[in-house]
This record gives structure tokens, sequence and C-alpha cells, in this order.
């Protein structure tokens, strides 16, 4: 069992400043013990424990001694000056001590009874003469050549490990790999503290470095293999997989440099820090897609890095000039970095490491590897997963947006997306271009099949390569099916002469009824003069009664007074003729009321 | 015991031809590197050329004798 956080933190460390390998043993090896690295020849053992020494003594200020059984120290010098490390000077400074142990075996003659002091005698004057606090026994097999006594060589390699703890150095002892066995002489019998197993393999004739943590007793550790570089900065492991999940997210957006492509993505383009996989088939317009994104993001004043591994940079800054999008600006400001690599060029854990350091060095805020694809190749999909997994983690972690292309094949139907599934369970924007073929022509289009945490649209938009750069537009989506290209001109086209076709007609119908209504009102104009003239007419009748009346009742009155008559209380009226006058107007009151609703 | 054993070693073989120098690594410790001394007690013969190492306790006569050339080998 592994022990826990807590035990984790009392156990000290010496961090040996090799960029991953204090990453994956967290924190660098147990201070104060010994470590041993092992692996076949040419894997590196003997530059990894010199870089320990070296970054020791340069930044830690922790002087080292070398015990050198196979090289000489001019060897080693020159070996690693290509690395950019001045050992004589170290030397110089006293910071470093390399003893040459010289074993030639036909020089020793063995008689009776020895042990080793004279090493423990000469790495304790070394330790002392410069305060060394690590020390590595570079390759202390080489013992076992040269003596033949292995009871006596046992018992004083078991003192020797003693010895090393007892002074308190953190010391590397190296040895070469045997068959079945970690080392060839069972070294590891005598080291429980840290096992590293250094490797060197070649598959599908790419070779590759990895490292390996067997054993750390005390401490937890990455367990896996881990590809390691040799460079010209010396050894960088690439711990990538010692990457979790749980990188900062963002809910800041980055436009994708197309604007309609913004709108469709909920309005404002990716998430930053995300994945976005832009897969299609030949020609859709893929490394377009990514070309405006990078355009986009050099505008904004952001580092891109472009992974280019199909075309060069020089024909990529070409293409997308024929489409308005001048990338060369952008390389010159140094904003704008191409990669550009064959896949078959380095395994992909090379690759994966070249790409960390790139990231590490450039910075950028954007990375996109233009097509993912040909990493497929190098692979078997698993592998690819993997690295993928690992690139993508890593550039989460760093916040960086990151677009893949894919290029699928070109056979049609649903079974083009099911091969990239694999890989898609990665990202979080998945955006697809395909070719859509109707009436003789092809023309692209783009679809989103996923964004993670966005409402995106469902369209399917038709996707132009213009002079101007990429341009999206609807399609038309009607009882024909989806119309693209001049199908979808036709069919605007005829959509538009119906459309006039229906104003024209209705404009006809409004211009009938407007004339209709003009009948109406003219009928009721005139139906209201005809009752206008009958009122006057019977108002007139009524006037010329009451004054009949009146002349009447004038008259019976003169008649009364000419016949000496009584004079009745009512002005000589009879009640009867006073009701018919009053019949008479009411009934030219509901006339004029009829006239009004006629009207 | 190696020192006894190399006198005797010495006065019967190579009487009067012989110059041993003892050194203390202990106290010398520099001396090691320099000699390219690794295990103790080494016996080294520094002339003739080239130089001979012989280790041990010189317990088996024949084997230093052998070491040193003193004795052709047969």
């Amino acid at each position: 069992m592994k022990s826990t956080k807590g035990n984790n933190r009392t156990l000290p460390k010496s961090p040996t400043g090799i960029q991953g390998l204090d990453e994956i043993t967290f924190g660098g090896l147990p201070r104060g013990r010994t470590t041993l690295v092992c692996g076949s020849a040419g894997c590196g053992k003997t530059l990894l424990s010199l870089e320990f020494l070296i970054r020791g003594a340069l930044q830690y200020n922790e002087p080292g001694v070398l015990i050198a059984f196979e090289e000489t120290a001019e060897e080693l010098a020159k070996n690693v000056a290509s690395l950019g490390f001045d050992l004589d000077n170290l030397i110089k400074r006293k910071k470093l001590i390399i003893d040459y142990v010289h074993l030639e075996r036909s020089e020793i003659q063995e008689t009776g009874e020895y042990d080793l002091e004279g090493l423990f005698v000469r790495l304790g004057y070394a330790i002392d003469s410069i305060g060394a606090k690590r020390v590595v026994l570079d390759t202390l097999e080489a013992i076992f050549s040269s003596f033949s006594n292995t009871f006596i060589l046992r018992n004083e390699l078991r003192r020797l490990f003693r010895w090393l703890k007892d002074r308190r150095v953190t010391s590397i002892v190296t040895g070469e790999r045997g068959d079945g066995t970690l080392t060839r002489h069972g070294l590891e019998e005598y080291v429980s503290d840290c096992v590293i197993l250094v490797d060197h393999r070649t598959i599908n004739q790419i070779s590759t470095r990895r490292l390996r943590i067997i054993k750390y007793r005390g401490s937890i550790h990455g367990t896996n293999e881990y590809p390691f570089l040799i460079d010209n900065d010396g050894i960088s492991v690439l711990p990538a997989t010692s990457i979790g999940l749980n990188h900062e997210v963002t809910n800041r957006r980055v436009s994708s440099g197309i604007e309609r492509l913004d709108t469709m993505l909920g309005g404002k383009g990716y998430y930053r820090g995300s994945s976005i996989l832009v897969s299609g088939t030949a020609g859709t317009g893929k490394s377009t897609l990514a070309a405006h994104f990078v355009d986009a993001a050099c505008r904004r004043r952001e580092r891109c890095l472009y992974v280019a591994s199909e075309e060069s940079p020089q024909q990529i800054a070409r293409n997308m000039r024929s489409i308005g999008i001048d990338l060369e600006p952008w390389v010159q400001k140094g904003l704008l970095s191409f990669h550009a690599v064959r896949a078959g060029f380095y395994s992909l854990e090379m690759h994966l490491a070249i790409l960390h350091k790139l990231v590490n060095h450039f910075k950028p805020q954007i990375f996109v590897m233009d097509p993912v694809t040909t990493f497929t190749s190098e692979g078997d999909e698993l592998e690819v997963k993997a690295m993928l997994t690992r690139l993508i983690d890593f550039l989460k972690m760093k916040q960086i947006t990151a677009m893949f292309t894919s290029l699928t094949s070109t056979a049609q139907g649903s079974g083009l997306e099911q091969t990239e599934v694999g890989i898609s369970s990665l990202m979080d924007s998945w955006l697809f271009l395909r070719d859509i073929e109707i009436g003789g022509e092809r023309n692209r289009g783009l679809y989103i099949l996923k964004s993670r945490g966005t409402a995106h649209s469902n369209q399917i938009r038709e996707f132009l390569l213009t002079d101007q750069g990429v341009d999206l537009v609807d399609v038309y989506i009607g009882p024909g099916g989806v119309l693209t290209g001049t199908a979808r001109k036709t069919q605007e086209a005829q959509e538009k002469a119906e459309f006039v076709k229906r104003e024209q007609e209705a404009s006809s119908t409004r211009r009938t009824l407007e004339v209709k209504r003009k009948n109406l009102e003219a009928r009721i104009a005139e139906l209201r003069a005809e009752f206008e003239n009958e009122k006057r007419e019977i108002e007139k009748g009524l006037v010329e009664d009451e004054q009949r009346e009146q002349i009447l009742a004038q008259d019976r009155k003169n008649m009364a007074r000419f016949r000496r008559a009584d004079v009745t209380s009512n002005g000589g009226r009879p009640a009867h003729e006073n009701f018919e006058s009053k019949k008479t107007k009411r009934r030219l009151g509901s006339a004029a009321l009829r006239g009004g609703t006629n009207a | 015991m190696a020192l006894a054993n190399l006198k005797k070693i010495c006065q019967e073989h190579l009487a009067e031809k012989y110059n041993i120098e003892i050194i203390d690594l202990v106290r010398n410790p520099q001396l090691a590197r320099k000699d390219q001394i690794l295990a103790i007690p080494t016996l080294v013969r520094n002339l003739p050329q080239p130089i001979k190492k012989i280790i041990g306790d010189l317990s088996n006569t024949e084997k230093v004798l052998l070491g040193l050339e003193v004795r052709p080998r047969s």
C-alpha cells in the first residue's frame, strides 16, 4: 500500500531539478537515502544522475560527488557540454567532484581477504572536501567485473548503502539492466527506498525513452511509464498522465472569428480553455475555420501555437490569403508560431513531449492542431486517445483553448461520424463540416454536434468560402428537404416569385374592398339625403297643421264671441285634438331614429 | 597481517631488492584517488612498469609472486 499524504509530508525529499521528475515523485528523491536508477545501455542513466548532481549544485546549492566507474571526468564533461552544462566550471567552484575509478582486471591480483575500504575512503574524502549533499555512483556494478569474490562484494555493498545513509547524503547508484531482473547483479536487493527504471524502446521504427518509478518507499508517486526527452535542456520527463481532471474552468468566452458561428454557439463563441474538434471530409474548410480562429485571436493580441502536420506554414499562409486571411503579419509580430512536423517523425510520446515544451516556452492562449488525424496513423486508437487526453488535460490546466481538426473518411453516411467517437468524447465542442450533395453539386454544410455548457444552435448552416473569408448562411429547409448552393438559390428565387405573386393578389383584393366600401358609403349618403327631405316635408306639414288649428281655434273663439257663448277653461280647445298632435310628434321621433341606424 | 606476509615474501624472494612504502589511507585519503585504490589492503607494485596491484591479505604466496611477476608464469 502506498502511504498517505500525511506521511508524504514528513518524508524529506531532494528535488532533482529535472523537468517533470519532481512532479511524478512529488518532490524529488528521498533525502539522505539511496535511489537506484536502472536500465539497459544507452538509456540515459548517467545523464539522469549527472543532471541530478548538476542541478543540485546550481539550483539547490547542494554540492555533489560523482564516482564514475565507466567514464573519465573529461569524457563526461564533453558529453554534457552539448547540453549546456559546464562541468569544469562546477569542479573549479568546488560544487562538484568527479572521481574516476579505474578498474582493470588484468592489473589486479586477488590474494586472500580484502574489503573495499578504499572506495569508502575516497568517497568520504570527496564528500568532506566540498561538503557534498549528493552522491552518484555510476555504474556501481562495474566492481563485479573487476573483483571475483562476490561474497566480499555483496557484504561491501550492503556496508556501502548503510554508510551512505549514515553520511546523510542523497545518492543515486546506477545499475545495468539484467536478464529478467532489474540489475545484473541484484543491486535492488540493497536499495530499498527508491527504484527508477529507465528504458529505451523502439516500436514501429520510432524510439522512445521511458521512465518508471518502480518503488518509492514512504511516498506516493506516479506509477505509469513516462516518456522523457533528452534535448539541449537536458532531460525532461513528461508527467502528463499525472494531470488529473481538476483543472480550473472559466465562464469567459472566446470568439470563433466568425460572427455567425458565435451566434450559433450561444452568441459568444467557445469557452476559453475548452477543446474544440472540427471534423469533416476532405476539403470542407477545416483549416479555414482554424485560420479564422487564429486570426481573430491574434487581432485580440493573443498568442497562438499552430501545429501543422500536413502542410508547411508557408502553404497554409498562402492558402489562407486566398480567402482574405493574412497570417503572415501575426507570425512577424510573434503572436503566431507555427510548428510544422510530420507525424511519423517521432513517436506519440515524443510529439507530446515536444508540444509540452513548445507550450511551456511560447505560452499561447490558443492552440491549434491541424490535423490531429495524421497522428492516428502513428498508433492504435487507444494510444492516440491517451496522448490526446494528456495533451488536452495539459492545455486545459493552462487554460489554453485548443482546436483540433480531424479528417474523416469520404464515405457518406452516419458511419463517418462513428470513427471519431473515440476522440470526440474528449472534446467540449464538436463542429462538423460535411459535403451536401444536391443537384449535381457539392456544398459545404456546418453544424454543431455538441458544445458542452452552451445553448447552441441545432441548425445546419451552409458554409461559404468567399474572398473575405467564411460566411455562414441559412440553408433552405422545406418540404423538399435541406437545400444548399444553387438548389437553395433556385428555391429562394422561386419563393421570392411566389411571394411577389401573393403580394399582388392581396393588393388587388384590397382595392376591390375599397371600391365596395365607397359604394356603400355613397348609398348611405343617398339614403340620408332622402330621409332629410322626407323629414323636412313632414315637419312642414305639421307646422301647417298647427297653424290651421290655431286659425280654427281663433275662428271658433270669434264665432263663440259672436254667438256670446261660454268660454271653456282650456282656451276652447277640445281634448281629443290635443291628443292627436302628440301622437304625430312621436312618429316623427322614431323616424329620425331609424335614419340614424341606416347611416 | 598483509604487511607481515609481504615482508616475509620479499625477504624470501626479493632480498635487498625491494622498498616498501606503507600508506595509511585514513590519514592520506587523497592518495586513494591518485593511486586508484579501491580494495584494502592493496599492494601496488610501482616499479618496474606497468603498475601491478595485488589485493587481499597476501596469504597466498604463490599468487603474490605471480602478481609481482617475480616468478615467471609457467
